[in-house]
């Protein structure tokens, strides 16, 4: 499988120019109109709610996110059930779950040094779907552009968005599996723009330095190169590896490999590390519409995550090997 | 959790409890099936015909596809020779439907030594690509789904909205037999 972070060049030639022309009339073609997805949601300051539906399950959010000096920050809470929180300030995301006393402070310096991460690889998303404009739509009093990726082989699912016509905010996205049937859906119900925004908003309302909060935090670091004591054996039509990363665990100092796959919109994390504990179990697991895949070999416990099919995550996971040394 | 789910389908549950049974119900496949069964339990125990609104017959079939082909002789159903009048129907059904909850509540039959249910492969329901079975993974992932979400193409999009499918409110229940 091949390793490719030289993307960055080329991605960067296309936004630039896919930028200039949004400026001047409405994009044509559904992939411009996902690039100008990928850059409202960087450059804008906005506030607003949406809500969350998966399955039975339906929590509504609040959110803002206010640009200055090339940072940005952001804060999500969620307005149902406990009051959790995301604050992402630059690299920095931390998740606070209230229920468990739980803080996850997570930092990943290489973000930015992935470009392939963001939808605008448009190359390996064709190869993977049929994207299509599906006419406008009006969504939170906006009118919006419908983008349609419709998957080209059951490996993965297949996703509808709505984006803002003026702002190119994602303002509804919704993910369908094989039967055409709603896997999950995001829909703002307000949105505002700018000055709008309100700093306010950006506060937590917890104070995690107080002593009854359990932090884990995890630091990503770039390997720079495919894992060298891991081989992928199996591979997945469409998905190719875009990262390779070391996760430093502050508490027990554990130690994992993260690699990367993407067909360009749905990703799958494979995270490699020695068991915690003795007769670890493997199994499948699913979280709204994100499903995870542990595998144990030997003394390694392999997790797959992703938004995708369970057998796609099980035949990424199963062909995890690690080399002979 | 499924005497609870028993319970909703009798209206005996408060409603905070009624609220918090359905959402499990809402994330644990296992007891929406359980849910149906007893609905055609109780219909059955009042001789009601099974509403058609739960369409058994595919949801039976549905379940047959997605369980592992145990490869164990089975007597043959004896065919009724008479036309079946609708309670009879009713009560045979019932017997159809407590069989399979039995089943569905031991998670599987249990075919013994060299049991085949390790290696059958079944389809995935949702994708139609067929998965080997795989039991319910029992940790806790909340740090894998951060960390996904961190270097999904997705947040690139969307900002930080798609980490509320990482910070969902763990259940508080016991958990349900791991199936």
């Amino acid at each position: 499988m091949k390793f490719i972070s030289c993307r960055w060049p080329l991605g960067a030639a296309g936004l630039c120019l896919t930028l200039s022309v949004a400026a001047q009339a409405p994009p044509q073609d559904p992939a411009t109109w996902l690039s100008n997805a990928v850059h409202a949601a960087q450059k804008l300051s906005y506030s607003g709610v949406f809500s969350y539906q998966s399955g039975a399950r339906q929590e509504t959010s609040s959110v803002t996110q206010i640009v200055e000096g090339g940072v940005a920050r952001e804060r999500l809470e969620v307005l149902d059930g406990s009051p959790r929180e995301v604050v992402r300030i630059g690299d920095e995301v931390r998740c606070v779950l209230p229920l468990s006393h739980t803080i996850i402070i997570e930092r990943n310096r290489v973000r930015k040094s992935f470009p392939a991460l963001l939808p605008e690889s448009v190359g390996l998303l064709q190869e993977s779907y049929t994207l299509r404009l599906a006419g406008r739509a009006r969504i939170a009093g906006m009118d919006s552009q419908v983008v349609e990726l419709t998957p080209r082989d059951p490996y993965r699912y297949g996703h509808k968005l709505w984006l803002d016509a003026k702002s190119g905010l994602l303002l509804k996205a919704r993910l369908i599996d094989e039967q055409g049937e709603t896997l999950e859906q995001f829909g703002f119900s307000q949105v505002r723009y700018g000055a709008a925004a309100d700093p306010e908003q950006l506060k937590s309302r917890y104070d995690a330095s107080a002593p009854e909060w359990k932090i884990q935090t995890s630091e990503a670091v770039d390997l720079g190169a495919p894992p060298a004591d891991w081989v992928f054996r199996n591979s997945v039509p469409g998905f190719r590896q875009i990262a390779g990363l070391r996760r430093l665990s502050g508490s027990g100092g554990r130690d994992s490999v993260h690699v990367v796959f993407s067909d360009g919109i749905a990703a799958v994390s494979v995270f490699i590390e020695p068991v915690a504990t003795p007769n670890q179990a493997g199994g499948a697991k699913r979280v709204g519409a994100t499903q995870v895949y542990r595998r144990v070999t030997g003394g390694d416990m392999i997790t797959v995550v992703g938004e995708v099919p369970l057998a796609t995550l099980q035949r990424l996971g199963d062909g995890v090997e690690a080399k002979k040394r | 959790m499924d005497e609870e789910v028993s319970a909703l389908v009798d209206s005996a549950l408060d409603d905070a409890r009624a609220q918090h049974v359905a959402q499990v119900l809402g994330r644990d496949e296992r007891l929406r099936q359980s849910w149906t069964m007893y609905h055609v339990i109780g219909e059955c125990m009042r001789r009601e015909p099974a509403a058609p609104k739960f369409d058994i017959a595919a949801r039976v079939m549905q379940q047959l596809d997605t369980e592992p082909t145990v490869l164990a002789p089975q007597a043959a159903a004896r065919k009724p020779r008479h036309p079946l009048v609708l309670p009879a129907m009713a009560a045979m059904l019932g017997i159809c439907a407590i069989g399979w909850v039995a089943l569905s509540l031991q998670g599987g039959l249990d075919t013994g030594p060299g049991s085949v249910t390790q290696t059958a492969q079944y389809p995935d329901g949702r994708s139609g690509l067929r998965t080997a079975n795989i039991s319910t993974l029992d940790a806790p992932v909340e740090g894998y789904l951060v960390a996904h979400q961190g270097v999904s193409p997705r947040t690139g999009m969307q900002g930080v909205a798609p980490y509320v499918r990482s910070v969902m409110d763990v259940d508080t229940l016991p958990a349900v037999a791991a199936r």
